[in-house]
């Protein structure tokens, strides 16, 4: 019998990779892809590589929705708080930065002026007087909007002021579970309705755009969009490292067992707030630099991010990919990102194999993205519970029981209590009382 | 004996320089060519002329210059009044409205009706009409000569009113009367219509007055007497909207209470969170509008007609929605959430590509048409009144049928301990589908409904679930008293803030939503929280 307990660990080996094991997976793949794409671009010779600009960009831009997607696999797959307001960190993320992007682009356009007040009043001028307000003074918060470390650091800081503000209150009043997501949507739309006015200072409805000027360097040149690609890698690895070093360590420990019964964690004489809201504001600051980096890659910032419908879609990212795995969180957003280019950017013109293939170019793809986008959501909290790497996991556990198993250890016991226990495998040592309570958190 | 008198008046004092009065038939025969040449001076002349007239012709003739209806055929100058008929043009005699020849659309040409000379037509035949049987066309035409006010205006209406015995058509008078003398009275009437004219709501009025104060060519008493009525009417006019405010504010709940009372079901008695309740109400608004069309005519009847057929579609839709997908989820609220977050973007976008992105119109029928007003500013449209109607009803309706019938009772047997319930017989599955479709159904009927007074498109659902879980969060989950009380406060709310902020509803809405957050704080489980131990599952 002795010989079932090493079997058994052998299993759970296959069946989910080691957290650390699965970083490095993770970054290898990253890694390979950050050297391969400007490679094929050839972004630092000038460009002109068989890939696209436009295809770097967007895998830069995926890149930012998958560590959004990891800041929300924080809170929501280690936590159990599903934010539905992550939307909004982000795109207060977005709306820091590009305060300076729009300063420094207007800025540099306007350097014949010599006098710093009247360049300065030059700027706000370009700046503002699409929304009518080029004569009004700067608003108060335009302040330092000149300074680029400033503003970097208010990508960490206004979503972290906002989620610790909000987290504190709504955890401490115990708002749990659907509540709380539902009232994170209601802050978020009232956030959008806010940036939506002209009066609020950030330009209303025109959002922030025209990023042309990144610390000096124009987004115009290939060279700058492979540098951004390659930061908003290294951002997503960089989060992916702080969410493992949080959820391996003793306080990770803690989040799940607030995630799984969050009652008797308290009982047991944990703050169980302080816990929440030091994940929310984290989770919130990933948020936010993962907007920062978007920013600049879209060109434009606008209230559109605060729609309900793109934090919400977050959290379908992370449950296709499988929560509470962290690169889980990246292959949903990835893969649901290059779902919808492929939808809405006209890739689909034909179907098929060889000699039978269907001409579907006519076909209007972007009309039915939101179908399909839908469909998913449904399909996948109905069929996968843990997602496409809970299913991978399964099929390599499966593989492992009935192939290879018996051939690596031949004097394995078919009949062992352990082996027949198919739903368990594929679940690490906690997860398997946790089962029922994550898939109702 | 009013209308002999009127004549007179008007007769003497709108035309001071008449010397002889002349017929119709001087001025539209005998002058034809005069009208024909179209000299402004001199048509001009000639309105006056027509102006004075008292023949029994003279309205008609009045009425379809200004309409433009009157012609004169190019070959001869004969002056007609023109009619198009599916060939061509008929002309009928001015007189007596005979067809007397045919013409081609390029034969005849209007004869002059620029805005001077309308200004002449216009006091004039509102002149005649003081004196119309229909109290109506009187009102109309009290207003219409106050628009331009002249001494002889003045005193047509003094007479007038002395005559007048309809009262809303009095009021008519009397403002207009006010009106007139306050711009062209003497000091001394001016005076003394201010004193006596009370609080007058009308903006008309109040724009007499205002003028009276902004132009101080007047006595310095008259000024300060009208800078003193014109305090006093604004702030009669503070309290009025006001009392507007809180009526608008009624409606609003009424709105939210109907497009949340199907969410107090799903959510609160099955803790099912619906997020495509939105789109079942739309589902219900286009009913209203796909009825209409295919009975087209009968906007009431399709109206009635549609509000059933809603509830039945959402129903349906409700139900294969939990049969298919929710009742797999039971437990699991977050994934309820997001699953049915997928299906209201289905129908959505399905809804976006069958009926396009555009508003859709709905008809308001005839007998719903209307407002129905205290004051000149204090009032509801009837449709808002309507509504406010049902989602009553509906409330109340629910509540009976909650508290009385044995589905109810089952219902709220599930709700309160599954296994026991169904150790008692009650199939607790249906019970599940058949609550999850009343909800929905009811978002359907409120959809029916609703569609009187939203804009009908494939976002209507997404704008309206927000406020909806809002008002239940509010409310308490699992208490209808609930959601009828956190309508009414967040409905109340909502337009009590919005005036704070006239140019800016996106502010107040962004107001609102903070509050109810802050609001959480001190009431998490709501208003209305339920207690006891099923109130935790």
């Amino acid at each position: 019998m002795m010989s079932f307990e090493r079997y058994e660990g052998l299993s759970q080996r296959y069946s989910r990779m080691s957290p650390f094991l699965s970083m490095l997976v993770v970054f290898a793949l990253l890694t390979a892809f950050m050297v391969f794409v400007p490679m094929a671009n050839q972004s630092y010779a000038g460009g002109g590589g068989w890939l696209p600009d436009a295809m770097v960009q967007l895998f830069g831009k995926i890149l930012c929705f998958a560590l959004l997607a990891v800041a929300l696999d924080l809170v929501w797959g280690f936590c159990g708080i599903l934010s539905l307001g992550h939307g909004a960190f982000f795109a207060l993320g977005g709306y820091a930065i590009s305060m300076n992007l729009i300063y420094a682009t207007a800025d540099e356009k306007l350097a014949q002026i010599t006098d710093p007040i009247a360049r300065d009043d030059a700027v706000k001028q370009s700046i503002f007087s699409v929304v009518g307000q080029g004569e009004d003074p700067w608003p108060w918060f335009w302040m330092l909007a000149d300074q680029f470390w400033f503003q970097a650091a208010m990508v960490l800081v206004v979503p972290g002021l906002l989620a610790f503000g909000f987290g504190w209150l709504a955890f401490r009043s115990r708002v749990t579970g659907v509540y709380l997501s539902i009232i994170t949507q209601a802050l978020t739309l009232a956030l959008g309705y806010l940036f939506i006015m002209n009066e609020f200072g950030l330009r209303g409805n025109n959002g922030l755009s025209g990023l042309q000027n990144v610390l000096g360097a124009s987004m115009t040149e290939t060279s700058t969009k492979a540098t951004l690609f390659i930061a908003s890698g290294i951002a997503l690895m960089a989060g992916y490292v702080l969410t493992l070093f949080l959820t391996q360590s003793k306080f990770g420990s803690v989040l799940r067992g607030i995630r799984d019964d969050e009652d008797r964690i308290r009982f047991l004489g944990y703050a169980v707030e302080g816990y929440k809201v030091f994940a929310f504001v984290v989770s919130a600051m990933m948020a936010g630099v993962a907007g920062a980096l978007f920013a600049p890659q879209a060109g434009i910032i606008n209230p559109d991010s605060f729609g309900p419908l793109k934090s919400i879609e977050v959290a379908v990212w992370v449950a296709l990919g499988g929560r509470g795995l962290i690169y889980g969180a990246i292959v949903g957003a990835v893969a649901v990102n290059l779902l919808r280019s492929a939808l809405t950017g006209g890739w689909i013109n034909q179907i098929g194999f060889g000699v039978v293939s269907i001409d579907v170019s006519g076909v209007p793809w972007p009309e039915f993205w939101p179908i399909v986008l839908g469909l998913l959501f449904v399909l996948v909290t109905l069929l996968m519970p843990r997602g496409l790497m809970g299913l991978w996991h399964s099929m390599l556990a499966l593989i492992w029981r009935r192939l290879l198993r018996g051939w690596v250890v031949a004097d394995a016991d078919p009949t062992t209590p352990g082996s027949g226990t198919a739903g368990a495998v594929g679940q690490p040592e906690d997860a398997a009382k946790a089962q029922h309570v994550v898939a109702s958190a | 004996m009013r209308s002999f008198l009127l004549t007179l008046v008007a007769a003497l004092l709108l035309l001071p320089l008449q010397v002889k009065s002349q017929t119709l038939q001087d001025i539209f025969v005998t002058r034809a060519d005069d009208l024909a040449a179209g000299k402004t001076a001199t048509v001009k002349e000639l309105a006056g002329l027509t102006a004075a007239t008292r023949e029994p012709q003279t309205k008609a003739i009045l009425e379809a210059w200004i309409a433009g209806d009157i012609h004169f055929r190019k070959s001869d100058n004969l002056i007609v009044v023109v009619e198009e008929t599916d060939t061509g043009l008929s002309l009928l005699d001015l007189f007596t409205g005979e067809p007397v020849a045919e013409a081609e659309p390029g034969d005849t040409k209007k004869v002059k009706n620029s805005t001077p000379i309308k200004a002449i037509l216009r006091p004039a035949l509102a002149a005649l009409e003081l004196s119309n049987p229909d109290p109506a066309a009187r009102k109309a035409a009290a207003e219409q000569l106050a628009k331009k006010p002249n001494e002889a205006a003045l005193n047509l209406l003094a007479t007038a009113l002395d005559a007048e015995t309809d009262a809303g058509a009095r009021t008519a008078l009397e403002n207009s009367l006010i009106i007139a003398t306050l711009a062209v009275g003497d000091d001394q009437s001016v005076l003394v219509q201010l004193a006596t004219m009370g609080n007058r709501l009308e903006p008309t009025v109040r724009g007499a007055v205002q003028r009276l104060v902004d132009t101080p060519t007047r006595a310095p008493e008259v000024v300060a007497a009208a800078a003193e009525r014109l305090d006093a009417i604004n702030n009669l006019v503070d309290l009025n909207n006001f009392g507007n405010n809180l009526l608008f504010g009624l409606s609003q709940a009424s709105v939210l209470l109907l497009s949340a009372i199907g969410l107090a079901i799903t959510f609160g008695v099955m803790r099912v969170i619906n997020m495509a309740h939105g789109e079942f109400i739309m589902i219900g608004a286009y009913t209203t509008f796909v009825v209409q069309s295919q009975l087209p005519g009968m906007p009431g009847v399709a109206l009635l007609l549609s509000i059933p057929l809603a509830f039945g579609l959402a129903f349906t839709a409700g139900v294969i929605l939990e049969r298919t997908v929710i009742r797999f989820l039971y437990g699991r609220p977050l994934e309820t959430l997001l699953a049915t977050f997928g299906v209201s973007l289905v129908l959505q976008q399905s809804f976006r590509l069958i009926f396009t992105p555009q508003n859709r119109p709905v008809i308001t029928p005839d007998w719903l048409a209307g407002n129905v007003a205290l004051n000149p500013i204090l009032g509801l449209t009837t449709p808002r009144i309507f509504v406010f109607v049902v989602a009553l009803a509906v409330f109340f309706g629910l509540l009976a049928f909650l508290q009385r019938s044995r589905f109810g009772l089952e219902m709220r047997a599930v709700t309160q301990n599954r296994p026991i319930a169904n150790t008692m017989g009650i199939n607790s599955g249906r019970v599940d589908f058949l609550t999850f479709g009343l909800g929905s159904g009811i978002a359907g009927l409120a959809g029916a409904v609703l569609s009187q007074v939203l804009k009908i498109n494939p976002d209507m659902g997404v704008t309206l679930i927000i406020p909806s879980f809002m008002v239940i969060v509010i409310g308490g989950v699992g208490s209808l008293w609930g959601a009828l009380v956190g309508a009414g406060l967040v409905g109340m709310a909502t337009k009590l803030v919005e005036p704070i902020f006239p140019n800016n509803t996106l502010l107040a809405t962004a107001i609102i939503l903070v509050a109810i957050i802050g609001f959480i704080q001190f009431r998490p489980r709501g208003l209305f929280a339920q207690k006891g131990r099923s109130a935790e599952l």
